[in-house]
């Protein structure tokens, strides 16, 4: 009965070792295929989310009256809501991109989307390095909040995992959700305050913003970052919380549509 | 077959049953349309049917039986691919599957990061890989392709590779599916060496082909599948030669055992 149960866990354990060397190696993978043939190479990484902010000071901050930290604003908010569309929109095809692994071999199938979700990681890890340089530039202090990122950052991967693996494993049985999540993202994007305050609008749209999720995660990071105030406990627990019920849901869809992907992609 | 060996892989009772869709439907609007009108119609296909079947160590077991018999549905069980829809599987020991040409191949990659990953998806990390990597490259003599993604490769150069990654990692159970069929004759030589080797070494192997040549020669047993059941089990000769008898005389596939099921 003991021994039965110590090699069920020393098995789970070797799957565990195993799973997290192909991760490794398919994130490692992910990364230099997206800086491929270019020649600037892994600087596109810290450069692409600095143009981009760039971009939208440019044509944005007449609508602003924060005008000094108005970069760091938009850089925040663009990259944690560029986290969350990037893993999930790369993870929704990330299963049935992979039929040629999937067809001939036994492997975790909840790897691709976990995958997608860390190359995505590493982009931010740049991205936060752009975010830094910037608050410098800006002659704005960096704060002491900033070391709480790291455990605010486990929220925010917790959602996107979740929502990774809810719409991968539906992407093998319902193609049109790539267009249909692509337009929705594109409105998910500009019903978030990035470029725009809450303050300024209409109590409705006050009101509104707090039932998307983004919003949370946005304004939590803003704080550590920005403002250097920890944030009240209820965005923090929601944020959490959040983040759970989505692997929740996302992991029982997965889990449920995993057993025929084999048959359908 | 009476020997005393470790039991490897054993079926019981296992049947795989594929539920296909008459009209493909992979779209939300269609799929409520149909469910509302109830207009999903599915036809059932038995793809195999109550297979039993137990693999000791050391077993050289040849697979062979007409297109649609069920051949690669049994190979993809057995690699733990597909789960069947009855039945249990237990297999015992590390499998390198060699299924379609080559394992499992990202396409975009080039074939040096394809060497690692696969090793990776067998249980080896990147340090023991690299011990490997050189002789997986001889065996492959893909020296000058290593880094070119492999969607540009021919069908003979993923078979080449994919079998010198599988006999390179030293898996107790290999599966081959027809990949020694794309080769060129030396290198079809070669791996037939190679497979000597190993069967000598203790290495269990299943091997699916249409080739009775090489069946006869590679496998000690054979299983004839016919219609998703084991028509026959033997030694491999007098089953090969049943099956040749039975091709001249029935050169069309009979279909009338799942006519019914539509």
């Amino acid at each position: 009965m003991v021994a039965k149960l110590v090699a069920k866990t020393k098995g789970i354990g070797e799957q565990i070792r195993k799973d997290s060397i192909i991760l490794g190696m398919m994130v490692k993978k992910n990364i230099k295929r997206l800086y491929r043939n270019s020649w600037l190479g892994v600087i596109w990484t810290v450069l692409n989310p600095l143009l981009n902010m760039l971009v939208m000071v440019f044509v944005f901050s007449s609508f602003f009256n924060r005008a000094v930290d108005f970069p760091t604003y938009v850089l925040s908010g663009y990259m944690t809501f560029n986290f969350m569309r990037g893993s999930t929109s790369q993870a929704l095809t990330s299963i049935v991109n992979n039929r040629g692994i999937i067809n001939k071999v036994k492997i975790s199938t909840h790897l691709f989307p976990m995958a997608d979700v860390f190359t995505n990681l590493v982009s931010y890890g740049f991205s936060f390095i752009a975010l830094l340089l910037v608050i410098l530039v800006s002659k704005r202090p960096i704060f002491l909040t900033t070391l709480f990122v790291p455990v605010y950052l486990i929220s925010l991967i917790m959602f996107s995992l979740g929502l990774a693996l809810l719409l991968s494993a539906l992407y093998v049985y319902f193609r049109d959700i790539k267009h249909l999540y692509d337009v929705f993202c594109t409105l998910w994007m500009y019903s978030t305050p990035l470029f725009w305050a809450v303050e300024n609008m209409r109590p409705i749209v006050q009101s509104f913003v707090q039932f998307n999720p983004m919003y949370w995660y946005v304004t939590v990071f803003r704080s550590l970052m920005q403002d250097g105030v920890m944030p009240d406990a209820f965005s923090v627990l929601l944020c959490f919380g959040m983040g759970a019920a989505m692997m929740i849901i996302g992991g029982a869809v997965f889990r449920f549509g995993q057993k025929k992907f084999v048959l359908y992609i | 077959m009476e020997n005393e060996n470790p039991v490897l892989i054993e079926l019981k009772d296992v049947s795989m049953m594929f539920r296909l869709p008459t009209q493909k439907v992979d779209n939300i609007k269609e799929f409520f349309i149909k469910a509302v009108t109830r207009k999903l119609k599915y036809r059932e296909f038995l793809a195999l049917d109550n297979i039993n079947l137990t693999v000791r160590k050391g077993e050289s077991l040849g697979l062979i039986g007409r297109n649609g018999a069920g051949k690669s549905t049994l190979l993809k069980i057995i690699a733990g691919i597909l789960t069947p829809t009855k039945g249990k599987v237990s297999v015992n020991g590390s499998i390198a599957p060699l299924i379609n040409l080559g394992a499992g191949f990202d396409h975009e990659a080039t074939a040096q990061e394809n060497v690692y990953l696969n090793g990776a998806i067998l249980g080896f990390s990147r340090k023991e890989m690299e011990k490997k990597y050189n002789r997986i490259v001889d065996f492959s003599e893909l020296k000058d392709f290593m880094n070119v993604p492999i969607k540009n490769f021919s069908s003979g150069m993923l078979a080449r590779l994919g079998f010198a990654i599988a006999v390179d990692v030293e898996p107790d159970i290999l599966l081959v599916d027809e990949v020694l069929a794309v080769g060129d004759a030396p290198f079809r030589k070669k791996c037939h060496e190679r497979i000597d080797e190993m069967r000598n070494k203790g290495t269990t192997y299943i091997f699916v082909s249409h080739s009775l040549d090489q069946v006869k020669r590679l496998c000690t047993h054979t299983i004839w599948l016919k219609n998703g059941s084991i028509f026959m089990y033997g030694p491999s000769k007098e089953v090969c030669a049943a099956y040749e008898e039975d091709c001249k005389k029935n050169p069309n596939i009979e279909h009338d055992d799942f006519s019914g099921a539509f």
